[in-house]
């Protein structure tokens, strides 16, 4: 037998404060899970989109290793590997560009055969004609480049390579689209005869050779021919998948995170949904009692239940796909500006719409299946002769208490598996696998596993509201011992309140005790990446400034800037890739005397001097822990490293903690004797500059001088700092705006449990006003009891938060200078000023209806 | 001597839906100090809601009341409330406590609101006494759900009594409670009359309860149909009031 139909509709209807409070707490949710999945669907397909419009028609590109050139034979055995049926070879390097005195900044020059070029790739001109390839005085530069410095067709500019200079006339002006979209739209094209002269490589040499496959064949069969032809030299194979993956890759932990801080902020909806049906139920219980004797089953009760949860999460995922829609957008371009790649937000992703549609539903429909079996068992004899029972703490708490411990076991149970399954401790919580990353910047700790490990936490502090919310009624007690008898008395009564039955508010207390303790985690994890951060730019560059080249210049600059005023000291550094064991790695040149005097490196477990002293003795290498772990080394291994041109086999001296990150990670440590002697490394990539006592200031201003007839640029230690902070306060600022909305979602959780109190408590506040509560006393007697309740979600939060914070932090191996987590004070204040602050707003409108409460009619009420 | 309580044309009038109702219309009476005032008639005669316009629960909508020389049916609300509180006690037949104070700290409650310190020694003594009046003081820490309903109600009558109000008022006390119990917190209102000259003014429509009273207004129709005197007696039998009100033909 069905249940009365519409029954659950009329029960929304009757509450209409609850239910918009209720529909907006999941829309909400549903938005930020549907604008956060369509975020990364916008993302990968941006990038995915972006690596294809730079591949062209090209299937595969083979890049020269290192920083070395495929030789004229080697790009002559890939044309004519069986199954290539087009090849387009490019020198593809970073310089400095100059108009007369004006520089126009690093650019980076593709020289490409015009021909080749276009048989694989469609860029367009908006004005001027394409290259000839006989013009190697030519070029094309996109158009938004031309604008921001004022070039135009016929304009001449120059640019410097190994080679010598070239000045080039600007032909066309490309479209800015497809390929001229690379580097920031930084290029300039020429013949690749010109830029082989510009950059001193030999005829028929290149950087790159880009190839577009036979599809009767298939890449794969080419991979394999290429493998077996290229033998004369090492190369690197790379697809245009691969490149939609690397551009895609920046992203994908914001994407990640901003995923489960979304889902987080659904689970508050799905409290306040399981508080709001289960205060409807309690209010019901003598109308479900009359319904039951009228011959009710305890299935058609509970199915009115579910009738009300299915209409609130109707509306609510409507309104949350809607609003979804919009915050997509809005996201999508901050999470993009994070990338590479540019993220062009077209049609809501039906992936994304479905999920969100699903979880709004069903979350709702869980949420409201305790309320629901609640209301199955109401005994019909004694909701007649009882009346409402508004409270059902314990059982409720218990609930809660085991839905939390099954979601923090599940929770640590994913953690564990994904720490094992990725192999080992150091890539637990989804960061430190990228704990420093291609710039060398620590990556933001918000993987996946990490935000699991957060969940599980908070949820594990939100079982234990109650006790939490006494200690909060406790301590307010202690604080306010001293003026006792000045006390007001809306603390006594709103204590007591609390204090009585913590039970009654301990959902709503929960809510705001994860939301509160998101925003204190994300802040301290925040934090400790970014003191990681900065701690590590201490370690490795303890300079005063450091000269950067755009490609590796002659180590004797090191004297022209060693001859500045104030300069106590230079110390030369080349980075350079390397293979260990048929792996890319990244390795660095240093002069150890010089190196060592910086007080640079922080040696693990060795004297330091020693392992300089090895260093500079010659055959020996000093390696990160990151990559001593990654490649199983220990002091006094054996390591082999290879260029193209050669082999060194070294002895680890010693391991460091870190080193200046390459473009595979952080670097081997080798003596610049060792690099040139057995790796054919020569030159400089930067140059880290100590300046002498007192002469620090105008330092800058003075090696730029120096510095810029060579087109190095001048870099202050702080800046590279304020890089790296600079971008996780983007990346966190954007998962803080997400806390902040489950923070909102617990005050609407707040809203309709105050609300619900108020009516409840109608005949005992009409009491209290008949003994002589004012209207003032009775309404501040509400929201002062707000305002424990937030200080107690705000210990929980805070508490909560700095302990997932740590968690994540130990597990992704990153920890502040001193070791130790050290808590973000700025966001505890948030937590306390938010918890305090936004319950007591919270609770302006049930003090509302508190202080209106009439005596007469209130005494009344049975 | 003055009046402690005074009433003049008092009239009430409802609006219910399109029309009205009319449950007040022209009552005036006089309480005098340490007088024990029953007001009684059947069920929709007004006596309520006379009640709640003497303790300056409700306001008239014509005519006015004096409580010890203040007018208290022209003030606002907040002055209302804090004369209410200084010189005032009730006695309701529900909702009498605060069920998440104990019953001393029920009964403190009054100076609570007044923003006294309910530990200082004269409250304490002055709730210690009145819960001594009334045989709780042994169970003086426990909360209302740990007590009896006639204790609960006592509890009630310590609170009211206990900020020595210039008036008690007391609205069907014994309404949800059984005879017994009736009678023994009849006693306690009497008992808090006789020996310390407490006013109190009781709305019953139990003929048992109001006998406890010196003089009795009985109200029909928004009226008062007529004034019974059965003075100071220290037996309480019923049966003169519920002969003379069978004379009434109630």
């Amino acid at each position: 037998m069905r249940g009365p139909r519409g029954m659950g509709w009329r029960w929304l209807r009757r509450r209409p404060l609850r239910t918009v409070l209720t529909i907006a707490g999941i829309a909400i949710g549903v938005a930020l899970v549907v604008a956060a999945l369509s975020v990364q669907a916008a993302v990968a397909d941006g990038a995915a989109r972006y690596a294809a419009a730079l591949s062209g028609r090209a299937d595969l590109t083979v890049h020269a290793f290192g920083e070395g050139t495929l030789s004229a034979g080697t790009v002559d055995a890939i044309a004519g590997t069986p199954g290539v049926i087009a090849t387009s070879p490019q020198v593809r390097r970073p310089t400095f560009a100059t108009a007369g005195t004006t520089t126009l900044g690093a650019v980076t020059v593709v020289g490409v055969d015009p021909a080749a070029d276009r048989a694989l790739h469609d860029e367009t001109l908006a004005s001027g004609a394409f290259l000839a390839s006989s013009d190697a005085g030519g070029a094309l530069v996109p158009l938004g480049w031309a604008r921001a410095h004022d070039l135009g067709i016929g304009s001449r500019f120059s640019l410097v390579g190994g080679g010598g200079e070239a000045t080039l006339t600007v032909r066309g002006l490309l479209t800015d689209a497809g390929p001229a979209l690379a580097d920031g739209g930084r290029l300039v094209y020429t013949t690749i005869g010109a830029a082989r002269a510009l950059f001193g490589i030999d005829a028929g040499a290149a950087d790159l050779v880009e190839v577009r496959v036979d599809p009767a064949v298939g890449v794969a069969q080419v991979e394999t021919r290429l493998e077996s032809r290229l033998t004369s030299q090492p190369y690197v194979l790379s697809t245009a998948a691969d490149a939609a993956a690397a551009l895609g890759g920046a992203t994908r932990d914001v994407g990640s995170g901003l995923l489960v801080v979304a889902a987080i902020v659904l689970f508050v909806g799905a409290l306040l949904v399981s508080d709001a049906l289960a205060m409807s139920v309690g209010e019901r219980t003598r109308e479900v009692g009359l319904l039951r004797v009228a011959g009710a089953t305890r299935g058609q009760v509970r199915r009115m239940v579910l009738e009300e949860a299915w209409w609130l999460g109707l509306a609510g995922t409507v309104l949350g796909t809607i609003a979804g829609a919009a915050a997509a957008v809005i996201l999508a371009s901050a999470v993009g500006s994070l990338s590479g790649a540019p993220v062009a937000f077209g049609v809501l992703d039906p992936g994304a719409l479905a999920v969100g549609v699903l979880l709004g539903v069903l979350v709702t429909l869980a949420a409201a299946l305790e309320p629901a079996w609640r209301t199955g068992r109401v005994s019909p004899v004694e909701a007649v002769r009882r009346g409402p029972q508004l409270a059902a703490p314990a059982s409720r708490v218990r609930g809660i208490a085991i839905a939390g411990t099954v979601a923090a076991v599940v929770g640590v149970a994913a953690l564990v598996a994904g720490g094992w399954a990725t192999g080992g401790a150091s890539v637990l919580a989804g960061t430190a696998a990228r704990s420093t990353n291609a710039t060398g910047i620590p990556a933001p700790a918000a993987g996946l596993g990490g935000a699991l490990a957060a969940l599980a936490l908070l949820l594990a502090a939100g079982v234990i509201s109650p006790l939490v919310l006494r200690l909060a009624g406790w301590l307010v007690s202690a604080a306010t011992f001293p003026v006792r008898r000045l006390l007001r008395p809306e603390l006594r009564l709103a204590r007591g309140a609390l204090t009585h039955d913590p039970g009654r508010i301990a959902v709503s207390l929960a809510a705001l005790g994860v939301g509160l303790g998101l925003v204190v985690a994300l802040a301290g994890v925040a934090q400790g990446t970014r003191q990681a951060g900065e701690a590590w730019v201490r370690d490795v560059a303890p300079a005063d400034a450091a000269v950067v080249a755009i490609s590796p210049v002659p180590v004797d600059l090191g004297s022209d800037l060693a001859a500045v005023r104030g300069v106590a000291s230079v110390t030369p550094i080349r980075l350079f890739d390397v293979a260990i064991a048929g792996r890319l790695a990244s390795a660095m040149a240093v002069d150890p005397a010089t190196y060592e005097a910086l007080g640079a490196l922080s040696v693990e477990g060795g004297s330091r001097a020693a392992a300089f002293a090895a260093l500079q003795a010659g055959g020996s290498a000093l390696v990160p822990r990151s990559l001593a772990s990654r490649f199983g080394l220990q002091v006094g291994d054996l390591l082999v490293l290879r260029t193209a041109q050669g082999e060194a086999r070294l002895r680890v001296a010693g391991v460091v903690a870190h080193s200046i990150p390459g473009t595979a990670g952080e670097s081997v440590v080798v003596s610049a004797a060792d690099a040139v002697r057995s790796l054919g490394i020569a030159g400089a990539s930067l140059f880290l500059v100590r300046a002498a006592p007192g002469a620090a200031s105008g330092l800058g201003a003075r090696l730029e001088a120096a510095a810029s007839p060579y087109a190095l640029s001048v870099v202050r230690p702080s800046a590279i700092g304020g890089a790296v902070t600079g971008a996780l306060d983007r990346t966190f600022g954007l998962l803080d705006l997400l806390a902040v909305a489950a923070v909102v979602v617990a005050a609407l959780c707040i809203v309709d449990v105050l609300a619900m109190d108020v009516r409840q408590r109608v005949g005992e506040l009409g009491l209290l006003r008949a003994a002589g509560l004012t209207r003032r006393q009775a309404w501040r007697f509400v929201v002062v009891e707000a305002g424990i309740l937030g200080l107690a979600g705000a210990f929980l939060g805070i508490i909560g938060g700095v302990v997932a914070a740590g968690a994540v932090l130990f597990l992704g191996g990153t920890t502040g200078p001193s070791g130790v987590l050290e808590v973000s004070w700025g966001a505890v204040l948030a937590a306390l000023v938010l918890g305090v602050g936004g319950s007591m707003l919270a609770a302006v409108y049930p003090a509302r209806l508190a202080a209106r409460v009439e005596v007469v009619r209130a005494v009344g009420v049975e | 001597m003055p009046p402690i309580l005074e009433a003049r044309d008092l009239a009430r009038t409802y609006r219910v839906g399109d029309g009205e109702v009319r449950a007040l219309q022209g009552v005036s009476l006089a309480v005098q100090p340490g007088e024990f005032v029953a007001l009684m008639g059947p069920s929709g005669s007004g006596k309520t809601t006379l009640l709640q316009l003497l303790g300056g629960l409700d306001r008239p909508t014509a005519g006015e009341v004096v409580l010890d020389g203040v007018t208290i049916s022209s003030l606002d609300d907040d002055a209302a409330t804090k004369l209410r509180r200084d010189r005032t006690g009730f006695v309701f037949q529900a909702f009498n406590l605060v069920p998440l104070l104990s019953a001393r700290e029920n009964v403190a409650l009054p100076f609570l609101l007044a923003g006294r310190d309910p530990l200082d020694a004269e409250t304490t003594a002055r709730v210690d006494e009145a819960l001594a009046l009334v045989d709780l003081a042994a169970k003086a820490d426990r909360r209302p759900d740990e007590l009896a309903f006639g204790e609960q109600q006592r509890v009630a009558i310590a609170r009211a009594i206990a900020g020595r109000p210039v008036i008690l008022f007391a609205d069907e006390p014994t309404g949800n409670l059984d005879y017994a119990t009736g009678l023994e917190i009849m006693d306690y209102l009497f008992r808090s009359c006789a020996e310390r000259g407490q006013t109190v003014v009781l709305v019953t429509h139990d003929a048992q309860a109001g006998a406890f009273a010196d003089r009795v207004l009985f109200l029909r129709d928004g009226r008062v149909l007529e004034e019974i005197r059965l003075g100071r007696r220290a037996e309480h039998p019923a049966r003169p009031l519920i002969e003379r009100l069978a004379q009434l033909g109630q």
